[in-house]
């Protein structure tokens, strides 16, 4: 057995629970590796129970809160008065609240899509609004830089 | 009074043979409880919970395991419920977005009863058994508090003597890795 293997095995050979071949394998092992050896006394320092196991003892009163709930006087205990509360009340309201706040912002998203503005295929060009004040809207507008530019001082210049 | 009379009484609605029947059993029971939850008041509501299934469902019993057996079998499936049941009532309390999980450590009564156990040792074992599966946290606390044999572990658990074995295995692997990372 590899080292990692019988580590974990540590707590079933303090309890002796482990076939007789993989015990001596690791009192073998424990011969020689002193990690081991020091987790074994950590372990059954820990493990081994000082006897006799002290036991705890329950309220005096409890014997008086089982005898009045046996009687049908209700007496039962706060973990199930609480789910009690949470079925009939807390959880209605939640769904009731999920569903008012799905439909407020369904609304909301509604609306927005509604009122936006479809963005300019064009770029916003002072030309363009100028040539609408004027109602040049049937003349095209040739934007610096374009060959229709150049085209159109070529043919300027033939005309002259 | 011999077993097999006080059951009768009990089914027959004797009063007084139900408080016998606590006076012996109420300890067990309720340390079977605390061992499983770690907290005292939880452990009193189940140790509440199972003496009424047990008065409720007495006339059940056929007396073919011991009667103690059928305690801790209800005491562990209670113990298992309720358990479960306060895990989502926490979650719907949403007591996690309000930071109030605390660790078993902090809360004084939660933090395992130094009564009980009277090192630091034994402490930090209860607290790594309670950090194991449920399933295998049950059948570490019926072995190591209760003394009980794999046979009757198997019955309590409802359960093979072969997946006993397997559990035992498994939570103890988990442990030894745990208390060794621990212990150092």
């Amino acid at each position: 057995m590899k080292h990692k293997e019988i580590r974990k095995k540590l707590l079933r050979y303090i309890d002796a629970e482990l076939p007789q071949e993989e015990r001596s394998e690791i009192q073998n092992h424990l011969q020689r590796c002193e990690q081991c050896r020091k987790d074994v006394e950590r372990l059954s320092g820990a493990w081994n129970l000082s006897q006799p196991i002290k036991r705890a003892q329950p309220s005096p009163f409890l014997w008086n809160r089982i005898s009045e709930q046996l009687a049908g006087k209700t007496q039962k205990t706060p973990l199930h008065k609480l789910e009690l509360f949470i079925r009939h009340t807390a959880r209605p309201a939640l769904t009731a609240a999920v569903v008012i706040l799905g439909l407020f912002i369904g609304i909301k998203v509604g609306h927005r899509l509604m009122t936006a503005e479809l963005p300019s295929s064009q770029p916003a060009d002072a030309s363009i609004q100028l040539q609408g004040e004027f109602g040049l809207e049937n003349f095209r507008v040739l934007s610096s830089g374009s060959l229709g530019v150049e085209l159109a001082a070529f043919m300027d210049y033939e005309n002259e | 009074m011999e077993e097999s009379q006080l059951i009768e009484k009990i089914k027959g609605d004797d009063r007084t043979a139900f408080r016998t029947f606590y006076e012996i059993y109420k300890d067990m029971i309720y340390n079977v409880c605390y061992r499983m939850l770690n907290n005292k008041q939880d452990a009193e509501d189940a140790t509440q919970d199972v003496f009424v299934k047990a008065s409720r469902s007495i006339h059940k019993f056929r007396g073919d395991a011991k009667l103690s057996t059928w305690l801790y079998q209800i005491a562990v499936n209670t113990s298992l419920n309720y358990a479960r049941r306060k895990k989502i009532v926490a979650w719907l309390s949403l007591d996690f977005l309000l930071g109030k999980e605390e660790s078993l450590l902090d809360n004084p009564q939660t933090r395992p009863d130094l009564e009980l156990e009277k090192n630091e040792s034994e402490a930090l074992v209860q607290q790594v058994i309670q950090s194991l599966p449920p399933r295998q946290r049950t059948a570490v606390i019926l072995q190591r508090y209760e003394g009980l044999s794999y046979k009757e572990i198997a019955t309590v658990m409802n359960t093979s003597l072969s997946a006993v074995e397997s559990l035992l295995h498994h939570a103890k692997d988990n442990l030894t890795e745990k208390l060794t990372a621990l212990l150092k």
